[in-house]
């Protein structure tokens, strides 16, 4: 009871988050209180509890104060469904309605339900800490000045340079973390990307080596700086789809020509989206992008192998060739399994087996389906 | 004294005990696994198997290389050897056929030319002294199965070269004319 204060305005502006009326507030397991009756309003910052009977009797408990929590649900016997809170010790020079508390915890209690929805933005609210950023009140001067106090010379630099970074991290981590907090961000990681490929480009040579690795890392995690959008190209698809035809070009090209010049249709959707970090393109998109890759001239090109499945190969590594190369392999393994040829033409299994099956459409190589698995032996029948 | 039955080389590769998918090796495939079952027939004086017992024989398990052709498998190609008309089956629920390695109006001449050589035409034979009597001892019909003989028979009979006598009755016999 003793972490709650009375109320004051805050310096920032406060957004209401949500509000639950008939709650009271209990000390610890304690089943008496002064408390008994209120509207608790939730902001980013904190709890402003206001007595139903007296308005003007308001009480607040900031998140930083909270250590944890956990939601207890409506049972037979209490009134209603109940927030416990633990609570850090309380702060010196806290003016507050009592002063003095044998406990770590407090209740809220939910007369009139509500507590579900309550908690949730609570959790929320105190995980995301907003209070450390926006605050300049008592509770994090403290600490600030303490830090100025070191930021000084070449330390201080390198101290605001790691700050920074950690920084940079977290934002990345967390715009990773799920698709709403990735839109949320979304904003930010662009200028962000920007910054830094600016950032680099300005400054080559200049930076050690240290953080050029840094910089390209997360460079490399945010992939495209500038990447072809939809919106950018209103009512022509068939221009999108051809500019994004080049981009796959360029971001693929290397990769399949090292990896047995050619790329099933999933792994190039994957990689396409993985280069981009953001603008995630939909499937159909990388379809049609691929489509139009024999439209733009590309040295890729879009292929269906007979059983259904697509892949991105290089335009001079054509059926023909392919269906040769796979029955060279074969023979000088005298025999190959999927996996066998997967393994020597650096393919996945998945492609090495559609290569296999072309080639025993093509009459070239024939099956010997056993216990041992299924193996490919070059076709003696036909010679 | 029979010589070992020679194997051809396909008995030996892996992939001929799976019906292949490409339609033309299949073929290819089909045709190979044809003559191997007629070789071996012939080489055996097989006239007749049950597909049962044809499944586990060593022409369609070859244990050397732990291969041996699936159910599906025997039954295709024993269908592409009643289409090509080289066996046929004896029942309807087709788990025996007679296999014709040779065809039955091939085996009529030879019976023929046998009893032209050998001044028997105009004269009554028994069936069993045709493929079991002393006379034919040498003759690649001798043990022929009787369905088959009574196949080649009523070949020559439909061509007037012979007339059958007694068929169902105690002394079966035939007259070459």
């Amino acid at each position: 009871m003793n972490r709650l204060s009375w109320y004051t305005p805050c310096e920032s502006t406060e957004e209401l988050l949500c509000q639950a009326g008939h709650v009271g507030i209990y000390d610890g397991d304690l089943k008496q209180t002064q408390f008994e009756q209120g509207t608790a309003s939730l902001t980013m910052q904190r709890i402003i509890w206001a007595d139903s009977s007296d308005p003007d009797r308001r009480l607040v408990l900031h998140h930083s104060l909270v250590i944890s929590m956990e939601k207890h649900h409506k049972s037979m016997f209490s009134k209603g469904g109940k927030i416990v809170v633990k609570l850090e010790k309380p702060r010196a020079g806290n003016v507050g309605p009592v002063n003095a508390s044998q406990y770590e915890t407090l209740r809220l209690v939910f007369r009139h339900g509500g507590e579900d929805d309550f908690f949730k933005k609570y959790d929320d609210a105190v995980r995301r800490k907003t209070w450390q950023r926006s605050s300049s009140g008592s509770s994090s001067s403290g600490s600030r000045a303490s830090s100025n106090l070191r930021s000084v010379g070449i330390f201080g630099i390198e101290r605001r340079i790691a700050e920074n970074h950690q920084k940079t991290h977290e934002t990345i981590t967390q715009a990773f973390d799920d698709m709403s907090k990735l839109m949320e961000t979304a904003r930010e990681m662009v200028s962000l990307s920007k910054s830094i490929s600016e950032k680099v480009r300005a400054r080559k040579g200049e930076i050690s080596e240290d953080e050029t690795i840094a910089f390209k890392s997360y460079l490399l995690s945010l992939g495209v700086s500038d990447p072809v959008t939809k919106s950018t190209f209103v009512g022509s698809d068939s221009e999108y789809f051809q500019k994004l035809a080049k981009e796959i070009t360029n971001v693929l090209y290397e990769h399949i020509k090292e990896n047995g010049g050619m790329c099933a249709l999933p792994e190039v959707y994957c990689r396409i989206n993985r280069a981009r970090g953001m603008e995630l393109l939909s499937p159909e998109d990388v379809m049609h992008a691929c489509e139009a890759l024999s439209r733009i001239n590309s040295p890729l090109e879009l292929h269906r192998f007979a059983s259904g499945v697509l892949v991105v190969q290089l335009k001079s590594a054509s059926m023909d060739s392919t269906v040769a190369q796979t029955l060279e392999v074969v023979a000088k393994l005298e025999r190959a399994s999927a996996n066998q040829l997967a393994e020597s033409l650096g393919v996945t299994v998945i492609l090495a087996r559609e290569r296999l099956l072309a080639a025993e459409e093509a009459g070239l190589i024939c099956r010997d389906d056993s216990i041992e698995g299924l193996l490919f032996y070059p076709n003696r029948f036909m010679q | 004294m029979m010589t070992a039955f020679k194997w051809p080389w396909q008995y030996d590769f892996p992939p001929f005990f799976t019906i292949q998918k490409s339609l033309a090796t299949k073929d290819k495939q089909l045709e190979a696994w044809a003559r191997l079952v007629i070789d071996y027939a012939q080489h055996n004086k097989i006239y007749s198997l049950d597909i049962a017992e044809a499944t586990t024989s060593e022409l369609f398990n070859n244990q050397k290389l732990n291969r041996r052709l699936s159910t599906d498998g025997v039954n295709t190609i024993l269908t592409y050897l009643e289409q090509k008309k080289l066996i046929e089956f004896t029942d309807s629920g087709r788990t025996r056929f007679h296999i014709f390695w040779r065809r039955p109006d091939a085996w009529a001449s030879k019976i023929y030319d046998w009893a032209v050589e050998n001044a028997f035409l105009n004269t009554p034979l028994t069936l069993y002294e045709i493929t079991h009597g002393d006379d034919t001892a040498n003759q690649s019909f001798h043990n022929l199965e009787r369905e088959i003989l009574m196949k080649a028979l009523t070949c020559l009979e439909e061509q007037r070269r012979a007339q059958l006598l007694n068929i169902g009755g105690e002394n079966e016999g035939v007259k070459f004319l």
